[in-house]
């Protein structure tokens, strides 16, 4: 019998080694900022990742089902156009707004998992197009940046705990435990796994294979919807076009947190991590003074290596058909 | 508990794919409490039926009862509620979850707010495995991609066991298995016919009828043609039922005396940690080699390691003029060694399921089709027809797509598609598992005509049937070493499980080592 | 929102700036060399913070990275600072690029302003993202100055062209001066569709334009991409033949590239003030007009920062002068440069703020592009 722990490890190896990178480039970071470890810094690192790693969260549980979500950003982006509009007032307007956005990216995404589901359309495809539709409703809703949000709790939100903590990492722990939590810890969740490991084995096994993928692409909506919300707690206001670097970059993300985009293996914490080690790289090339025209190339630098040390098992393996599985 | 011969009842029930007929008019019953074998050729209908029960695929009319009561089968989930369970032949077990996972796949123990018990899981896992036997050294922790395919149909088998079945359906679901585990299920199964349990058996493997079934049914070309108590019918009998003829010789004959020329194949010594350790071995042009044994005993390894697929193999190794092992399979199939190997898994590794029959056929001779890297048409077409042809591959026309065929064809494509290269070493794994006896006639012969051309053969078999029936030369492996080489009259089914199982009862066992080292020395 | 809230708020924002400027007032006449910035048109407020003794230590916060102007921005910020009576008030300068993303452009800010940065000019990707920085940055006591594309905030100095008149009264009224027959169809080339910027210089086009009922008016999208641009130019000549004039907004090197290839007949070309463009006039005598929003908008900022600091008044909103140059007045080295790559931004700065806001090409050459 091998000790849990051990198990645990062999079957989150990559989440971990995301997690050990972002370790290491966060202290990187904070060792060469001028100001060093603070609460504030603190802040500022966590906020300008969170919605991205909220994002991530959501494509995350649509590529474990093997499908892939190109409309997350175009969900974020209505929905921070949404929170533009709806999100102020008094505390009970600004909860029902809350909750209006958050219906907003749910039900988007419930529309992707049931084109996909009913349509019989590839994911890729699907959502292509309903990504490009929903930028174009993004347009309609706010044509041009504008709106506002309701400053108290956006200065809540991207505040620090005790000085220390940045609210918005707390903020996204919460959100994941209590919502991906006990769907992962479902039958959904478990089907969710079991579609993108084997999809025909799956519907065989009398699983509710159509439930779990359209749950998959709602929880996608539901997550790009707190990404936007995060965004507009950011910015004060609503932006149509601020999507679209969201959908590649939460692709990024996932496979940088040991994500299989062949669907089946991985977790939500990897994706945050790498997240959250995107955004971290971003700030390190300007601290560090490098020339900007590098960064993508030095991004992408960085994502290969991290995937490439993800695939070291390959160099593990002694049967070479094994590379295939 | 009331054996009611009629438990589950099929009537008028008829399928079609298309223009082909898959099932024609089929009635048919099984009774509670007995383990119903059901034989056939591929193609025969077996499989189509299954899956109607299994709810994976809609009959166009007719109707299925269990226990009186009309079924409406619209799904597998509709089925599995009914507590009618298959085991499918490809696993229906999901890779990347764990074994307690797969194992209370549908129906996992949850809390009272929904979410999934782990440690009843892996508790009620557990049970099950323990239940049928097979459990011991399987950790219901680990996940299912990790296992070798004999545990993974083991967790299959659990898995269906979990949930309780009414009707449980084996479709050549011990294939794979040891052959203790194998003997461990059927035990089990026989428990269940004790318990109630109407259990439809398929399967090619006559003795496992034999010790198994109460009924047997034989079904042809999509209908049912007896049903009749097991033993009652000899197999001659029952194989003239299913190919609707009698067959004269199920093998062709051997050549009086293996030619006499220098070994193609020369192996000394290969190893590989733990798994091959120090095999010695030839293989002459025109020569049938077989390789038997237990499963798991390097069989499989061995024939990977000579197609340059295994890393980290040591050994003196010479094939045809070349040294050393080939570096990978593009290079065993190059001029210097012209080997071609016949995969186990022929869906995954040896055909690409999509493209068309004609595409299949071509793709390992493409080398030698092209001039200048572009592929000549023409020849590629005159080279399709003639394997065809020469294979009587049954397929609507040569551009379906190969998926569209019965096993047995889908096995004949993988064939050609080597014989195409016009290899002078033939590497088998295993080619007539779940293929109908038709068909396996027709790979016999092709082996032995290929041999009679000077083709060196080398042939892992898990039917000790074919290994006598077909070889000049057997190798019985045990725990990676060579266990027994027989020859001639010295392969006997006796001879064989004795060395398969490590015993040496026949004194021809401990006789028939020494000539074959002199020879070798 | 209801009314009550829409009026409280308005007032709490209303005090808030009132707070802000009355406790340092100053008059408009006062501000800080008023021949360079200049106060837009209706803009009567002015900010001034508490001074502070140099030297400074200043950030410039770019986004859009990849694009030659900002690239020759980054290099002019540099080449001032090099001077040495500007090095003396710098202690620091530190340049970055963040991207299209507004989310690394607020954290950009924020790590210079925990890191205690004195300034920070920036170049925001989203007119209306940096309300809540903004706050942070008063709080923390760091002097932003935003440039190019504005933020819409009042609390900090903003610094850019005055986009209707650039477009309208002095290139599309230049275009028009130049054609012999006021009349016919004019080609203009937008921007990106529902940027502000490209929105306010179509408005100014439309200003002069309509002036003049019987022209007609052909628009394409450009991107405000040389590529773009010459594409969709070719097609537009490919369908209508022949054009009397083509105002462009940027990128319009590809207007000439399309024109000469067509071999169409030399019309007036209004444009753009990158290097590649004006040659195009200058060398094919096409008549015409390049009108500069120059990449010397960096250091304007960045001094603009430095005289806050030291307790100088500036306007909340200003309008760059519009420097300009008609094909007949074009010289080689002056307002073109033959040795210098097609990108290139000929006017190197605003000569209007001041001599140490002029640069050669080899004093910007010297410096990278980079952030050090």
């Amino acid at each position: 019998m091998i000790p849990a722990l051990r198990l645990l490890v062999r079957h989150n190896d990559r989440a971990l080694a995301a997690w050990a990178l972002l370790l290491a480039l966060l202290l990187l970071f904070l060792s060469i900022h001028p100001r060093g470890a603070s609460g504030g810094v603190l802040a500022a690192w966590a906020n300008q990742g969170v919605a991205l790693a909220f994002v991530a969260v959501g494509q995350t549980i649509v590529v474990l089902t093997r499908g892939i979500d190109l409309s997350a950003g175009a969900i974020l982006a209505l929905c921070n156009c949404a929170a533009s509009a709806l999100v102020r007032g008094d505390p009970a307007e600004v909860a029902l707004g809350i909750a209006a956005v958050c219906l907003i990216g749910a039900a988007c995404g419930a529309l992707n998992g049931l084109i996909v589901v009913r349509g019989r359309i590839q994911p890729i495809v699907a959502t292509l197009a309903t990504g490009a539709i929903l930028s174009g409703v993004a347009l309609l809703v706010r044509p041009t940046p504008g709106g506002s949000v309701d400053d108290r709790l956006a200065d809540a939100l991207t505040g620090t705990v005790g000085g220390v903590v940045p609210v918005s990492l707390l903020l996204l722990a919460v959100l994941v435990a209590a919502i991906w939590g006990p769907v992962r810890a479902s039958l959904t969740g478990r089907t969710i796994l079991a579609v993108g490991s084997a999809e025909p084995a799956a519907y065989m096994s009398g699983l509710p294979v159509d439930r779990a993928k359209v749950a998959a692409y709602a929880l996608a909506g539901l997550f790009a919807a707190f990404g936007g919300l995060f965004l507009g707690f950011q910015t004060l206001s609503g932006d149509p076009s601020v999507g679209a670097s969201y959908t590649l970059n939460s692709v990024a993300a996932v496979v940088l947190g040991g994500t299989a985009l062949a669907g089946g293996a991985g977790s939500v914490a990897g994706s945050i991590a790498g997240a959250l080690v995107l955004r971290t790289v971003g700030s390190l090339i300007f601290f560090t003074g490098l020339d900007p025209m590098a960064q993508p190339l030095f991004e992408g630098a960085v994502l290969l290596v991290a995937v490439a040390l993800g695939a070291g098992r390959l160099l593990r393996i002694r049967n070479r058909l094994e590379v295939f599985r | 508990m009331p054996n009611d011969p009629a438990f589950l009842a099929l009537a008028g029930v008829a399928k079609r794919y298309g223009g082909a007929v898959a099932l024609r008019d089929v009635s048919f019953s099984a009774g509670r409490g007995s383990i119903h074998a059901i034989l056939g050729e591929n193609g025969a209908g077996k499989s189509t039926l299954m899956k109607i029960l299994a709810g994976a695929v809609a009959a166009d009319c007719g109707s299925v009862t269990l226990d009186g009561r009309p079924l409406r089968l619209d799904g597998p989930a509709a089925a599995l509620r009914e507590g009618i369970v298959c085991i499918f032949q490809e696993l229906s077990i999901i890779p990347d979850l764990t074994v307690a996972e797969n194992i209370c796949l549908a129906d996992p123990p949850r809390r009272r707010i929904g979410t999934i018990d782990r440690g009843a899981q892996r508790r009620r896992a557990r049970a099950v495995l323990d239940a049928l036997g097979c459990g011991s050294g399987l950790d219901v922790r680990a996940r299912c991609a990790d296992l070798p395919l004999a545990k993974r149909q083991i967790v299959e088998i659990a898995k269906a066991l979990a949930r309780r079945p009414r009707v449980l359906i084996l479709d050549e679901a011990t294939s794979a298995l040891s052959a203790e585990d194998a003997e461990r299920v059927m035990r089990h199964l026989r428990r269940l016919r004790e318990e109630g349990v109407c259990v439809l058996f398929i399967s090619h493997r006559m003795h496992e009828v034999d010790a198994l079934a109460d009924t047997c049914s034989v079904f042809r070309n999509g209908e049912h043609v007896a049903t009749f108590p097991a033993g009652s019918r000899t197999h001659d009998e029952i194989v003239r039922l299913m190919i609707g003829r009698s067959i004269a010789h199920v093998y062709p004959p051997k050549p009086e005396r293996p030619p006499p020329a220098e070994p193609y194949l020369r192996v000394r010594g290969l190893a590989r940690d733990g798994v091959l350790k120090g095999i010695d071995l030839d293989v002459r042009p025109g020569e049938i080699v077989g390789l038997g044994g237990l499963d798991g005993q390097g069989q499989r390894e061995l024939l990977l390691a000579l197609a340059g697929v295994l890393r980290g193999t040591t050994g003196d190794v010479r094939i045809g003029t070349a040294a050393g092992l080939p570096s990978g399979p593009r290079a065993a199939g190059g001029p210097g060694r012209r080997i071609a190997l016949i995969p186990e898994d022929r869906k995954t590794e040896g055909l690409f399921l999509g493209l068309s029959v004609a595409a299949n056929l071509s793709f390992a001779a493409l080398d030698r089709l092209s001039r200048c890297g572009i592929v000549d048409t023409d020849a590629e077409r005159a080279l399709v027809a003639g394997l065809a042809g020469r294979l009587a591959v049954k397929a609507p026309d040569r551009d379906a797509p190969v998926a569209t065929l019965s096993g047995g064809n889908q096995q004949k494509v993988v064939l050609g598609k080597w014989l195409a290269t016009e290899p002078k070493l033939l590497l088998l794994m295993d080619p007539t598992r779940g293929i109908d006896v038709g068909t396996k006639q027709e790979i016999y012969r092709l082996m032995r005509d290929l041999a009679a051309a000077g083709v060196a053969i080398l042939f892992h078999s898990t039917d000790y049937d074919e290994l006598i029936g077909l070889c000049d030369r057997v190798l019985v492996l045990y725990d990676g070493r060579v266990a027994a080489r027989l020859s001639g009259a010295e392969i006997t089914e006796e001879a064989i499980v004795a060395s398969a199982l490590n015993l040496r009862p026949a004194a021809s066992a401990a006789g028939s080592r020494r000539p074959h080292r002199e020879a070798l020395a | 929102m209801t009314t009550k809230n829409r009026v409280r708020r308005c007032i709490l924002w209303t005090a808030a700036a009132v707070a802000l400027s009355a406790a340092l007032p100053a008059a408009a006449s006062d501000t800080h060399m008023p021949e360079c910035y200049t106060p837009a048109a209706g803009s009567e407020r002015v900010i001034r913070v508490e001074p502070r003794r140099g030297p400074y230590r200043i950030a410039v916060a770019n986004g859009h990275t990849g694009i030659p102007w900002r690239m020759q921005m980054i290099r002019s910020v540099k080449a001032w600072a090099a001077k040495p009576e500007n090095a003396a008030d710098i202690a620091e300068l530190k340049i970055v690029s963040t991207g299209a993303d507004v989310a690394a452009q607020i954290a950009a800010i924020d790590n210079f302003i925990q890191a205690g940065y004195d300034a920070v000019a920036f170049i925001a990707v989203n007119p209306k993202a940096f309300d809540a920085v903004i706050r942070r940055a008063r709080t923390a006591g760091t002097v932003l100055v935003s440039f190019d594309n504005p933020v819409d905030n009042p609390d900090v100095v903003r610094i850019t062209p005055e986009w209707m008149e650039f477009e309208g009264a002095i290139k599309t009224r230049a275009v028009l001066d130049q054609m012999p027959r006021k009349a016919g169809t004019v080609l203009e080339v937008r921007g990106i569709p529902g940027n502000s910027t490209d929105r306010d210089r179509h408005a100014g086009f439309r200003q002069v334009i309509d002036e003049h009922p019987e022209i007609r008016v052909v628009e394409v999208v450009g991107n405000w991409d040389t590529g773009t641009v010459q594409k969709v130019v070719s097609d537009a000549l490919a369908v209508h033949g022949r054009f009397d004039a083509v105002v462009c907004q940027h990128g319009c090197r590809g207007v000439t590239n399309a024109l000469l290839a067509a071999g169409h007949p030399k019309v007036p070309v209004g444009g753009d003030a990158e290097n590649g463009f004006v040659r195009a006039l200058a060398e094919n005598g096409i008549p015409g007009i390049s009108v500069s929003t120059s990449p010397g908008q960096g250091p304007v900022a960045v001094r603009a920062a430095i005289a806050l600091l030291k307790g100088e008044s500036l306007p909340a909103l200003v309008n760059l002068p519009t420097p300009h140059v008609r094909t007949a007045d074009m010289k080689p080295g002056v307002n073109y440069f033959p040795d210098m790559p097609d990108t290139y931004e000929t006017v190197s700065g605003y000569a209007a703020c001041g001599p140490d806001m002029v640069f050669t090409p080899d004093e910007l050459m010297r410096q990278s592009a980079d952030g050090n």
